[in-house]
Order: C-alpha cells, then sequence, then structure tokens
C-alpha cells in the first residue's frame, strides 16, 4: 500500500451543482421542519380533530342507519325519525361545511401561528440574505413559503375534509356515494384548497409587510375578526346580507351554496362577486408579496 | 491550491508579527483575474451609490475598505448578482451582472457571508447547512457531507446538532462562514466577520479567513473596519470613498517599511542614547533622533556610504537594490550600529522596528487626498 | 492598586468589594474586588466575562447582589446625585427612531438636571464633537449603526461627567469614526475626566491606555499596566522575534545565551522579494537580561539586524495568556 496523508482541513468539492433546484421545495421542507420543532401549537390541532372524529362517526352511523344495519326494535316511528336523521346525516357536503365552519376560527389562527413569522422573521434578522445570495428567485421564495403555511393549513382543513370523506365512501352502502356524489369529492376538495390558499396567501402578505411574528400574528387575527364582526354588524343593522362580503367567512358561504348546494346564513348576492372579491383578496396579497420580496432582494 | 497531502492547520501568527507578503505580483495578470470592473455606477433615482468602480482584482485575499456610505453595500449587491448596475461593464467569475440568467448562475460561484444576525432561531447547524447547500444545488447526498465537512472546517463540532439559537457569537460567526463555503465557491464576500468576537473568537476568524485566501486559494473579498484585521489576512486592498476606488494596491507595497528610519523604544534611560545621538558628530554623520513619546523615538539613520558596504558578504547585491530599487524597492537598513551605540551607554533596548506606515494610515491618507497614493500605489491592476 | 484604599480617596473613582450580581442562576458577575484610580482605564475580558453587568452596577442600573461598591465616593444603586457625574454609553442600541439626534440627547441631559435651552447647548455641542452636527436634526431611525453609536457617546458625554463608562464605543464605526471617538477621549481624559471603557479589540485600547482590569468569569484576572501583568506570568517564557540578513550567524551567538531557551530560524514571509533577510523566533527566561545583552551582541556579530519586537508583550498576549 501506498503511504498518503489526508489531513488537509478543507475539502474542494469535487462534485457538481444540479442546474435546477427546486429551491421552492428545499424552502418549504426547510420550514415545515423548522416550524414542527415548536410541539405547543399542535394543540391547536385538538379542536379540528376532534370535530372530524365527531363527524365521522356521525356520517357512519347516518350511512349505517341508512342501510338499514342498524334499526332493530325502535319501533315504526323511530325508524321514521331515525331515517329523516340519517336523510340529513347522509348530506356529506354540509356535515363538512359545518365542520369546516366550525373550526374556522382554529384553523385561522393555526395559518396564522404558522405563517406570521414566516417573512417577518427573515426581515427582522436579514436571514432572507442567505436565501437571495444562492441562485433562489422571488417567485421561489414566495412560493417556498407559502408551500409552509398551505401544509399546516391542510392538515387542519384539507385532511379532516378528505377523512370524513373517505369515511362516507367506505361507510354508504354499494359505494353508492362514489357513484352517486362522486364529483363532489373534487368540490369539496377544491372549497378546503382555496379556503386555505386565500387565508394562507394574506397571512403571508401580512407578514411580508412587518418584521415581528407577534405584529403579524395580532394584525392577520385582527383583521379576519375585524371584518366578520363589520360585516356582521353592517349586514343586521342595515339588513342588507351583502355587507357580509367584507368578511371572508360570508365569501365562503356563497362559494359553499354555488360549489356544494349547502346554504346557510342566506348569501343573496350572485356568487360571481364572492369570486371577484376572493379573486381580488388573492391578487392583493400577491401583488403586496411580490412588492416586498422584490424589495427584500434589492435591499440585501 | 489545494494541496494533495498534508496540509498544515492554519496557525495564528504571534500578534504585532507583520502580515505576510505573499509574493503574488506573478498572479496579477488581468487573465485570470475573476473580478474585473470597468465603469461600474448604480443610482437610485438622484442617489449615487457608486459613482466609477474600475478595478481588477488580483487572485487571492483582498480588503474592501472604505468609511460608511462609500459604497460597499452596494458593490457587493453588485458582485452578487443582486442588482444591476446603470452603467458600466462587469465580469465576476466569468459571469456579467447583465442577464437575468447570468445573475442567478454568479451566485452559484460566490458565497456570501452576511453582517447582520440573519439566523432563523429552530433550526440546527447541521439543518440550516444542508438546506442552504440544496439550494445552490447540491444532491441531498452532496449537501448532507458538504455540510459536515464545512461545519468540520470552522470548528463546530457537537454543537452542529444542537438548535442555534444556544450559539454563542463566536459560533454564530463561523456558522455564517460554514454556509458561504457549502458549494465550495471561488469567490467569497466576508462583511465584518469579526464583528462582536472577543479576541480569542477574533484570532480564530481570522485564522479560518487567512487560510481561505492564501492557503485555499479562494478569492475572498473581506470587508472590514478592523483594519489590521485586513493587513493581516489580504494580500491586497480596495479603499473605496464616494463610490470610487480611492487607492488599490498590495498591503506589502502600501505599508512597505521605510529604509532610513526606525522606531526604537527602549525600557528606560532612552534619554541618554538620545542625547547620544543628538550630539554634534553623530548628526554630522547622518543621524537624527525625534521623541515620540514615552521611552520611544523615531531615529534616523545615516545614509550608507559607498566604503561602509564593505562590512558584508550580502553588500554587493544590497548596493545593486538600493541602486536599482528607487521606490519601488527600498530596503530597511540595518540597526547594527544603533545597538552598538546604545550597547555603549548601557541602554536596554525593548525593541526596533522600521518605521512602515499602517494600513490605517494608508487609509486615512487616501480618504484625506484620494490621488496622493494612487500613482504608486496600483500594483494589482492590469 | 490594592484594595485597601479608602472609597473616599480623591485618588480612586471605583471601589468594589466581593461584588457579585445574578440573574436567576446565570450568574452576570461573581466576585469582583478592584479598585480603579482616576484617568483612563480599559476593562477587557471575553464574552459572558461580566463586564456589561460590572458597568451597569457601576452606574446604578442594577442592584449589587452580594458586596459592596463605591462610585466617587457614592453608592450607585438609583442614586440621584451621581446620575449628574456619570456618563453611560451601553452597548446596546436604544434610541427613539422617531426622535432627532439632537432631541434625544437634549432629553436625556434635562433629564440630567439641565435646563432646556442649557440642555440643547450641550447636546449640539457633545454631537459636534462626535461629528454628527451634519445630521443631528435627522430622526435617529435613519442614522448607520456607527452613527448610532456615536449618539450613544454624545449623550454620555454632553453633561461633561467626571467619569465617563463606555461599553464597547468602537464596535460598528468604521475607521474614521474611531478615529473621532478615540480622539475625543483622549480630549476629554487630558481635561480631567475618568474614562472606564471596555472592548474587544484590545491593540485600539492599548493604543489608549496601558492601565486594564481584566475580569474573567465574573472575577478580576489581573490588573495594572501591561508591560507588568506580563512580568508577573514568569512560567511563560518570552517571546521576541529578529530580522536579520544572516540570521544564521546570529542565531549561534545566541544559542550560546544560556537563559536563551529555544532559537527558530524562518524565512520571512514574502522572502520573494528579499532573499537575503531571515527571521530569528527566541524564547528567554529572562528578558532583562536579554535586553541587557542583545546590543552589544548584535553589534559586535554584525549580522544586519532590521528589526527586534517583542512577539508577546501586548495586551492581546497577555490575555491570551491568562485567559486560556
Amino acid at each position: 500500500m501506498k503511504a498518503t496523508t489526508h489531513a488537509e482541513l478543507y475539502r474542494p468539492f469535487k462534485g457538481t451543482l444540479r442546474r435546477l433546484p427546486l429551491s421552492a421545495l428545499v424552502l418549504a421542507r426547510s420550514g415545515i421542519r423548522t416550524a414542527f420543532r415548536s410541539k405547543k401549537p399542535l394543540f391547536l390541532y385538538a379542536i379540528p380533530a376532534m370535530q372530524m372524529v365527531a363527524t365521522s362517526f356521525i356520517v357512519n352511523l347516518a350511512f349505517s342507519i341508512k342501510s338499514g344495519a342498524i334499526g332493530g326494535d325502535i319501533g315504526a316511528r323511530g325508524r321514521l325519525v331515525g331515517a329523516a336523521l340519517a336523510d340529513a346525516f347522509t348530506n356529506v357536503e354540509q356535515q363538512i361545511v359545518m365542520l369546516l365552519n366550525s373550526t374556522q376560527f382554529f384553523t385561522l389562527i393555526v395559518l396564522a401561528w404558522y405563517g406570521a413569522g414566516l417573512i417577518a422573521d427573515d426581515r427582522r434578522l436579514k436571514a432572507h440574505l442567505l436565501y437571495f445570495s444562492r441562485p433562489v428567485t422571488q417567485l421561489g421564495y414566495i412560493l417556498g413559503k407559502l408551500l409552509v403555511v398551505l401544509f399546516y393549513g391542510a392538515m387542519a382543513i384539507i385532511v379532516p375534509a378528505t377523512m370524513v370523506l373517505l369515511v362516507a365512501i367506505f361507510s354508504s352502502p354499494d359505494w353508492s356515494f362514489l357513484h352517486d356524489r362522486g364529483w363532489k369529492i373534487f368540490a369539496v376538495e377544491a372549497y378546503a384548497f382555496v379556503w386555505v390558499l386565500v387565508h394562507s396567501l394574506g397571512i403571508l402578505a401580512i407578514s411580508s409587510l412587518v418584521t415581528r411574528k407577534n405584529h403579524a400574528l395580532v394584525a392577520a387575527v385582527g383583521l379576519f375578526i375585524l371584518t366578520s364582526a363589520i360585516a356582521e354588524f353592517l349586514a343586521e343593522v342595515l339588513d342588507e346580507a351583502r355587507w357580509r362580503m367584507l368578511s371572508m367567512f360570508g365569501n365562503f358561504d356563497a362559494l359553499a351554496a354555488e360549489w356544494l348546494g349547502v346554504k346557510q346564513n342566506g348569501a343573496t348576492w350572485p356568487v360571481e362577486q364572492s369570486y371577484a372579491v376572493l379573486g381580488g383578496t388573492l391578487l392583493v396579497s400577491f401583488a403586496v408579496l411580490l412588492r416586498q420580496v422584490r424589495k427584500m432582494e434589492r435591499e440585501a | 491550491m489545494n494541496l494533495p497531502a498534508s496540509h498544515p492547520p492554519p496557525a495564528p501568527r504571534p500578534a504585532g508579527a507583520p502580515a505576510a507578503a505573499a509574493g503574488n505580483t506573478g498572479k496579477t495578470a488581468s487573465g485570470d483575474a475573476v473580478i474585473r470592473l470597468n465603469g461600474i455606477a448604480k443610482r437610485y433615482g438622484s442617489v449615487v451609490a457608486l459613482a466609477d468602480i474600475t478595478m481588477t482584482l488580483p487572485p487571492g485575499p483582498v480588503g474592501l475598505l472604505g468609511p460608511n456610505g462609500a459604497g460597499k453595500t452596494t458593490l457587493i449587491k453588485v458582485l452578487l448578482g443582486l442588482t444591476v448596475p446603470t452603467a458600466g461593464e462587469a465580469r465576476i467569475a466569468g459571469m456579467s451582472p447583465r442577464t437575468r440568467r447570468e445573475r442567478l448562475e454568479l451566485r452559484r460561484r460566490v458565497g456570501y457571508m452576511p453582517e447582520s444576525d440573519c439566523l432563523i432561531p429552530g433550526t440546527t447547524a447541521i439543518e440550516l447547512i444542508s438546506t442552504l447547500g440544496k439550494l445552490v444545488g447540491l444532491s441531498a447526498a452532496d449537501a448532507i457531507t458538504r455540510a459536515h465537512e464545512v461545519l468540520d472546517y470552522v470548528q463546530l463540532d457537537e454543537a452542529r446538532y444542537r438548535p442555534i439559537e444556544g450559539f454563542s457569537t463566536g459560533m454564530k460567526q463561523r456558522l455564517k462562514l460554514a454556509q458561504a463555503l457549502v458549494h465550495d465557491p471561488p469567490v467569497l464576500l466576508l462583511d465584518e466577520p469579526t464583528n462582536g468576537l472577543d479576541p480569542k473568537g477574533r484570532r480564530q476568524m481570522l485564522a479560518l479567513v487567512e487560510d481561505l485566501g492564501r492557503g485555499q486559494g479562494k478569492n475572498v473579498l473581506l470587508c472590514s473596519h478592523l483594519l489590521p484585521d485586513v493587513e493581516r489576512t489580504c494580500d491586497h486592498v480596495v479603499v473605496l470613498d464616494r463610490g470610487r476606488v480611492a487607492l488599490q494596491g498590495d498591503v506589502a507595497t502600501l505599508t512597505r517599511a521605510e529604509a532610513q528610519r526606525v522606531v526604537l523604544k527602549t525600557v528606560q534611560d532612552g534619554a541618554r542614547l538620545a542625547a547620544l545621538l543628538g550630539a554634534p558628530d553623530l548628526a554630522r554623520a547622518g543621524w537624527s533622533v525625534e521623541p515620540l513619546g514615552r521611552e520611544t523615538y523615531r531615529v534616523t539613520l545615516p545614509e550608507p556610504a559607498g566604503d561602509q558596504a564593505a562590512h558584508t558578504a550580502a553588500s554587493g547585491a544590497e548596493a545593486e537594490e538600493r541602486g536599482a530599487g528607487g521606490p519601488g524597492a527600498p530596503r530597511s537598513a540595518d540597526v547594527d550600529e544603533l545597538l552598538g551605540l546604545a550597547a555603549a551607554v548601557e541602554v536596554l533596548v525593548e525593541s526596533v522596528e522600521p518605521v512602515r506606515s499602517t494600513l490605517e494610515e494608508v487609509f486615512l491618507g487616501a480618504l484625506g487626498n484620494g490621488g496622493a497614493h494612487a500613482p504608486s500605489a496600483v500594483g494589482g491592476a492590469a | 492598586m490594592s484594595s485597601g484604599v479608602h472609597p473616599a480617596d480623591v485618588s480612586t473613582v471605583i471601589v468594589a468589594e466581593d461584588l457579585g450580581r445574578w440573574y436567576g442562576e446565570v450568574i452576570g458577575l461573581g466576585d469582583l474586588s478592584v479598585t480603579i484610580p482616576r484617568g483612563v482605564t480599559g476593562l477587557v475580558g471575553p464574552n459572558g466575562a461580566g463586564k456589561s453587568t460590572f458597568m451597569k452596577l457601576i452606574v446604578g442600573e442594577l442592584r449589587p447582589g452580594r458586596g459592596t461598591l463605591s462610585v466617587l465616593g457614592l453608592k450607585p444603586f438609583a442614586n440621584r446625585e451621581l446620575y449628574k457625574k456619570l456618563g453611560f454609553a451601553p452597548q446596546q442600541d436604544a434610541l427613539y427612531d422617531h426622535m432627532t439626534g439632537r432631541a434625544f440627547v437634549r432629553e436625556l441631559v434635562r433629564i440630567a438636571g439641565y435646563p432646556k435651552a442649557d440642555a440643547d447647548a450641550r447636546a449640539v455641542h457633545a454631537l459636534e464633537r462626535l461629528q454628527l452636527h451634519a445630521s443631528m436634526d435627522r430622526p435617529c431611525g435613519g442614522y448607520s449603526k456607527g452613527m448610532r453609536q456615536r449618539v450613544r457617546i454624545a449623550q454620555a458625554i454632553a453633561h461633561e461627567p467626571e467619569l465617563l463608562i463606555a461599553d464597547e464605543p468602537l464596535t460598528g464605526l468604521d475607521p474614521l469614526a474611531r478615529h473621532v471617538v478615540l480622539d475625543l477621549f483622549r480630549e476629554l481624559s487630558a481635561g480631567g475626566t475618568s474614562i472606564i471603557v471596555s472592548s474587544h479589540v484590545l491593540h485600539e485600547l492599548e493604543a489608549l491606555t496601558d492601565r486594564m482590569v481584566l475580569i474573567h468569569r465574573g472575577r478580576l484576572l489581573a490588573q495594572g499596566a501591561v508591560r507588568d501583568v506580563r512580568k508577573l506570568l514568569s512560567r511563560h517564557p518570552s517571546k521576541l522575534h529578529i530580522t536579520a540578513r544572516d540570521p544564521r550567524r546570529l542565531a549561534k551567538a545566541l544559542v550560546a545565551l544560556d537563559y536563551v531557551e529555544s532559537v527558530r530560524i524562518g524565512s520571512p514571509p514574502g522572502n520573494a522579494a528579499s532573499p537575503s533577510e531571515g527571521t530569528l523566533d527566541i524564547e528567554t527566561r529572562d528578558l532583562a537580561a536579554f535586553q541587557a545583552e542583545f546590543p552589544a551582541l548584535a553589534a559586535r556579530e554584525r549580522a544586519g539586524v532590521r528589526s527586534l519586537e517583542s512577539g508577546d508583550a501586548s495586551l492581546e498576549a497577555v490575555f491570551d495568556y491568562l485567559v486560556n
């Protein structure tokens, strides 16, 4: 054997750099891991999780009653009531919308919690210098951050909705749910996704405007509560339901009515107007993000 | 540059040792210059951040100096491909910052250590470095291997598995250096790497910077307000002032020792020696002395006469050097005779050194009068 | 500097006895006994040694957890009488971004007890001394790091205190501003102000004063003039660095001296430029004997000595010997 020593302290890198690093995915993965390290906010998921279990149970029970698997000697009247209830409870879309509505405030806090610091902390510590001194584009940066919020939002909204849908699929007799209302699955998933997307992008935009996580957190939660309260107040006082368009929740009610056929709280305006509001919100959020991130790259 | 076999650790030099003047005069041919800027200007509205930056940087460690507002930050942004110059031509590691594609490519060839804190709590050192490695294009396997290698290099041992919020200032600075190295770029921009470090941390950091520049052959561009740090680690300096290059040159040339004047420190009774040197017969021979403070004197040595050169074997070469040198190659005279005079009056000598302008004096001079130093000092420019 | 000096002694500014302070279980300052005379004193130590805690105790921001502290003969904690005599430039960046530099300094001078007009004149004068007059009427929010640092120093000197405490006053300053601040400190000192200044950049401190207080792990590790402290570290042989035309000839003569412990011959950096020169690194047990003998030896050998420097008499070297 030929004697060699390899005691050099610095080793040059001999491999090659890939042309197209998927910077958004790398950023997202690292952001999700970092956020997961603080375990405290995970308790916020308790509410959606419990609601999900309860709704799954009801849907399962309703389908069982409907298919006659449960019944026995509850009497004719009981059977009648049971059937009526089962009809209501097997309206899975409605169940899911109710589930989402009852947990949306917690979901919002979850999103705000995970999203508020994502850009604000970078700005405060100038951490974006570490990214923008690498071939990370502005869009890659925004997408990477967005994926982190979307991930935690999905855990609170999309996962429960999907679970309930799965329960419905498997407990409906002869896959009837899949046969009869299969397209509703897409509608429900799309609804949940749009919900998460609009709120995530809004929170990120707020995060990009401040340099403290807590400021972003307060601003995001405050803004959503305030708009909802004002919308509700004006709608009641002026007796004009359209004021509910001021609040995200009102617009999602309209969306639920249109896409899922779930009518609630009387969204009386044409759904196109809500499309416009939601689209506008997305657009404004994105424009704010782009402007701020562009500034961050320039100001490096 | 990368030694195949044993490579000695970057031994910290004793304090006060003169900065190494690596013979880089042979390497300054513009052909292999990694950074070449020609008339680079950058304006933000009516604000001129860079007026006209023209420089060709030789390979190896270079100090980038200038008072606040001189344009250093903007220049770094140009070098990182973060901003498009308003005018001028630039070639950095083979890339021009003109097109978006080349700016992004440029960032793969440059490592940047920002001055700001920039470390987000919540991750571990190893995770941060490997993530940042992937963002430059390292594969997952390469990223984790490289991350460990650079953390070894900056001597972050078990700490690499701990969350970075518990790191000391020194550890954070070394971590920031490691992230700049993860993709092994040929160009390194280090912005105030010794900021906030205590003496031990500072020495550790400087040893790393010195090894990267001199040992590993990286094109280190060091921005620092601590001029002795630059003097120690850099072979070449560029001084910016109001968006222009006020001065550029080799450190060894700029801080060259004077030929005939020395600073003498005595332990005590220096006055006795000073009196002797000031006596008429020695003054006639060319000696003069000037007190500088407590037991410190500036002594002018007599010009060596032609016949004095017969003392030594090396005299021929030396006389030749003196004759041919001019400002390009002055030589410090020896102080044997001065020491002999000290011995004659029994004065204890603490130190004697040739008068040498510090980088600080050079810097202040360049800002006071931009043109004064430039003609003799532009050694590195092509 | 012995600890037996009476607190009221006019030649001392600070007397600390068994001084300690904790933050919960975290130690800020352990058990410090030190007497600091008038004049300029450097306060040095590694990060976390307790320098900032000591300074906060001196200015009365913190109450001692144990021991006693006397500053200009007074107990400092929450002592209004002392506020006027003390100036404190803290390390933390605590300016009000919406206030102008001038207003910020003026308000602090007023708090020290000066009427408004006088306070304004003092603020302007102090800011001028720090060469901030061009930007003193702009809000602090737009200041650079170095300017903010100088505002912190300006507010500490505006009321002409008897004792100035400056915690890392040079951090973040560019070389021009460093110059301004160091010159200002020299002026103040010449005018009779006592200064206690901490810095990590030891050579800068050395250019200001040779009297140091070194604390480490919350305790006093060394005090006094650097060269006197170096003499006490007798277990470290003194290092000397020589450049000469004929180092081997000189080395031969030097190894013959019995107090010279080692001689190493090297080539100087950049030897391509000067091939006829070499270096010697010498370690000696007896520096005084070496200093007495070397001039005659060099004159005799004619080895072309170009320079003789100490390798380890600087504050930085002494600091390393003591801290590591």
